[in-house]
């Protein structure tokens, strides 16, 4: 049927103004509390354990956490039925689908006997240390946790499948195509590393000595068990909601990356929006369509939104990494506007500066650049390279992707290339409007002027530094993706402290991105491997660490509401892997007194 | 191995590309989205057909199952992905799926030809649409020194309402996400399905 104007009108409007979810039609506000008391069959309390109230579809859950005497409050449900799942690590999980608010619960946990079942409770940074163990050379390790982690964790169950030698070739090999590429050397020994690890006769007593001891899976700390944490399911099952931001309004923004989708979510009534993002004529892949490296199978992205902030004027600026755009999105209209990159490869992390301008990490081909939504221009800024070679082929890089359509490109055999190259990665404005960034692979930060655009470099006494932030006083909070710490750079005396991560075992933990709350100066790092958020107060140099409700939690950004909760999204891709194989976006409501808040002891 | 300079340079070119492209969607290496497919040669026609006759002489799927086979010849090593109406892909990485899709066997240069690779799902089928993608990762004939060309394939599904034959070329080094798409109808009880939940596999 060719189409009239009146649908192509139609079709128009379906796209600029979003497309209501299925879901959460605002309930009744009739706030009711879900209570009651965890034991064991003797009358011992169960403390530390996860409460989870949930239902609908897609669903919505609140977890608590139960205290000293195992009691616990699910606070602010409404009305109605509700599923009720209890889960505590040395405990099988308890679960209840009928429960409702009101008459308090007297819940008896059941202890899980069975060592097999008991380590598939861990967590995938706990599996994660086995295969560690086995890596003797630092240099490999590094290059392992830096490659192997990108997008999915690693020690959780889907990770730990057996495989013969020619699965792990090919295995690899795919791997290598989507770019977690390894040296020859490192991809040579990583079967004999996972086949030693992880064979359940050798795995499960290491990862079990000690089950059933106070010591084995201690409950988190008593301030952590004040938290309260929401959960809302945003996006279907080949989702990937890489990237969420908290809008003044109150509404939080969430991209996802396979299926071409900014999505709205309304904290206060649960109701959320789609806005499918234009693909600009591109084909499935975007820019990157019809190459060698094979798109995630269930993936439905032309254009790839990855990261997204929002400018001075409310409205919301999103990179767009396949399709090598910038995308604009007006949250009064629905309109999206795209801007096409005029130089460089694969838009990442984006910021907005004072004056509006969008600054933003370009990986693929070691850029940054700013653009300037007055003029329209985009400004590209190269940086510095590690070694001539590398700057020629980084000059070179738009001839041989002219070239990649006569000659084919051997994308297996780049392996250490790949892992050496040093992808621009996060990206922060200074409160004095510096903009600072990080360079992945070459373990380095830069500096760049935002008026001169001189580009100063910095080496990190640690590697891997990933998604950083500042803080109010304009020191620059890094996390060590590969090297297990927290850092605080001085940009006045250009020198660095360090904290290591606090996750058991340590170095097993791979932060991809930390945020600082302004309001108080405490930093929260995301515990991408462990199913954590970490809180790290500056004045008492004290962590907490916060268990998240679902398994397989991998992060990779945080943001905060206007009443200091902290913001984070579930993009471990692939999704399947998630348990109930479906992401999340998470509320953690730390509900920390005022003298904790305030970094004061 | 002793690289040339020529090859060392486009091989660390598309390492920069595939550095910042983790598989997590963060993107492969770019290419013009203009590159035309690779266009058929007579004899890659009749191989096609041939195995098209091939899988067509395979027995049926047994009632109520859905099987899906991708047949190629002896110079290339072709891998089957099948994602199903739970957005789980099926492949040799990844089988069974939590609805039960399971690869029966990843067929590779080693085995003879012609080489078929099976996905097959039980009934009662969950409903919706499930996807059909081919990759190219390998040459058997690499090791000779030949030459990469485009490896013909043939595809069947075989299931209720959703009986299709095809034939495709594919090309090395390519993985096409999207060959086919199809639908099954499917009951109230194929739809309530338990899925196996993460770490229960």
């Amino acid at each position: 049927m060719k189409p009239t104007r009146k649908h192509l009108a139609t079709v128009s409007l379906a796209v600029g103004m979003g497309v209501a979810s299925g879901l959460s039609a605002p309930e009744p506000a009739s706030a009711a509390t879900l209570a009651g008391r965890l034991s064991s069959a003797d009358g011992t309390p169960v403390v530390g354990a996860r409460v989870t109230a949930e239902r609908g579809a897609p669903a919505r859950g609140t977890t608590v956490f139960s205290d000293a005497e195992g009691r616990f409050e699910v606070p602010e449900l409404d009305a109605g039925q509700w599923e009720l799942r209890v889960r505590r690590i040395g405990w099988r999980d308890a679960r209840q689908g009928t429960a409702v608010p009101g008459p308090e619960l007297a819940l008896v946990l059941e202890p899980e006997t069975d060592p097999a079942a008991l380590a598939e409770q861990l967590p995938a940074n706990r599996w994660f240390s086995l295969l560690l163990e086995q890596i003797d050379e630092p240099a490999h390790r590094e290059q392992f946790v830096r490659q192997c982690t990108y997008c999915h964790q690693q020690g959780n169950a889907a990770t730990r499948v057996p495989r013969e030698d020619w699965q792990w070739e090919k295995v690899l090999a795919l791997m290598a195509r989507l770019g977690g590429a390894l040296s020859p050397e490192v991809r040579a020994q990583v079967p004999g590393w996972f086949d030693a690890a992880y064979d359940p006769e050798h795995a499960v007593p290491r990862l079990t000595a000690g089950m059933g001891t106070p010591d084995f899976a201690p409950p988190p700390a008593p301030a952590v068990r004040e938290a309260v944490i929401d959960e809302w399911v945003l996006g279907g099952r080949a989702s990937m909601q890489h990237d969420l931001m908290v809008h003044p309004s109150g509404h939080v923004y969430s991209v996802d990356m396979m299926q071409d989708e900014l999505f709205r979510l309304d904290p206060e009534t649960g109701e959320t929006q789609r806005f499918p993002i234009p693909d600009d004529g591109l084909p499935l892949g975007g820019v990157f369509a019809t190459g060698g490296s094979p798109l995630v199978p269930n993936s439905n992205a032309h254009v790839g939104p990855h990261s997204l902030q929002v400018g001075p004027d409310g409205s919301v600026w999103v990179t767009l990494a396949l399709g090598n755009r910038l995308g604009h999105f007006d949250p009064k209209t629905g309109q999206w506007t795209l801007h096409a990159m005029s130089e460089g490869f694969y838009p990442h992390t984006l910021r907005v500066d004072a004056e509006g301008r969008v600054w933003f990490t370009i990986a693929g081909s070691n850029h940054v650049a700013r653009f300037d939504p007055a003029s329209g221009s985009f400004e590209t800024i190269r940086l510095p390279a590690q070694s001539w070679q590398q700057a020629a082929v980084l000059r070179l890089m738009p001839f041989f992707i002219w070239l990649s359509q006569y000659v084919e490109l051997d994308a297996d055999a780049a392996g250490e290339g790949v892992v050496n190259m040093p992808v621009p990665y996060g990206i922060d404005i200074a409160p004095d409007g510096d903009v600072w960034f990080s360079q992945l692979n070459a373990h380095k930060i830069g500096r760049i002027d935002p008026d001169t655009l001189e580009v100063e470099m910095v080496e990190t006494p640690f590697t891997a530094p990933r998604r950083l932030r500042f803080d109010s006083e304009g020191q620059l909070w890094i996390p060590g993706f590969s090297s297990n710490v927290l850092s605080r750079f001085d940009p006045e005396s250009r020198s660095f402290e360090r904290w290591e991560i606090p996750i058991e075992p340590k170095g097993t933990e791979t932060p991809y991105a930390l945020h600082v709350d302004h309001t108080t100066d405490t930093v929260w790092i995301c515990g991408t491997n462990s199913d954590t958020l970490m809180r790290f107060d500056p004045a008492s140099e004290e962590f907490l660490v916060y268990p998240l409700p679902t398994r397989v939690t991998y992060t990779r950004e945080i943001d905060f509401d206007a009443e200091g909760r902290v913001w984070t999204s579930n993009s471990n891709t692939p999704t399947w892997q998630i348990e109930r194989g479906q992401p999340r976006v998470i509320r953690l409501d730390p509900r920390l007194p005022k003298r904790a808040l305030a970094g004061t002891p | 191995m002793k690289a040339t300079s020529g090859r060392l340079v486009m091989t660390l070119s598309i390492g920069a590309l595939l550095a910042a492209a983790p598989g997590c969607g963060d993107g492969p290496p770019p290419r013009p989205a203009a590159k035309p497919p690779p266009s058929w040669k007579p004899e890659q026609t009749r191989e096609a057909e041939a195995l098209g006759e091939h899988l067509a002489g395979l027995p049926a799927a047994a009632p109520g199952d859905l099987t899906v086979s991708l047949a190629f010849g002896p110079a290339s090593d072709l891998d089957l992905y099948v994602t199903g109406p739970r957005e789980e892909t099926v492949y040799y990485a990844n089988t069974p799926s939590g609805i039960g899709g399971a690869l029966t066997l990843d067929r590779r240069c080693i085995h003879d030809a012609p080489r078929v690779e099976t996905v097959e799902f039980s009934a009662p089928l969950v409903p919706g649409r499930y996807r059909v993608g081919v990759d190219y990762p390998d040459s058997c004939a690499e090791a000779n020194g030949e030459s990469r060309a485009a490896a013909p394939f043939a595809l069947r599904i075989d299931g209720p309402d959703a009986d299709r034959e095809l034939e495709g070329l594919a090309a090395h080094r390519v993985f096409e996400p999207i060959v086919l798409e199809f639908e099954i109808e499917g009951s109230a009880s194929a739809e309530s399905q338990p899925e196996q939940e993460e770490g229960d596999r």
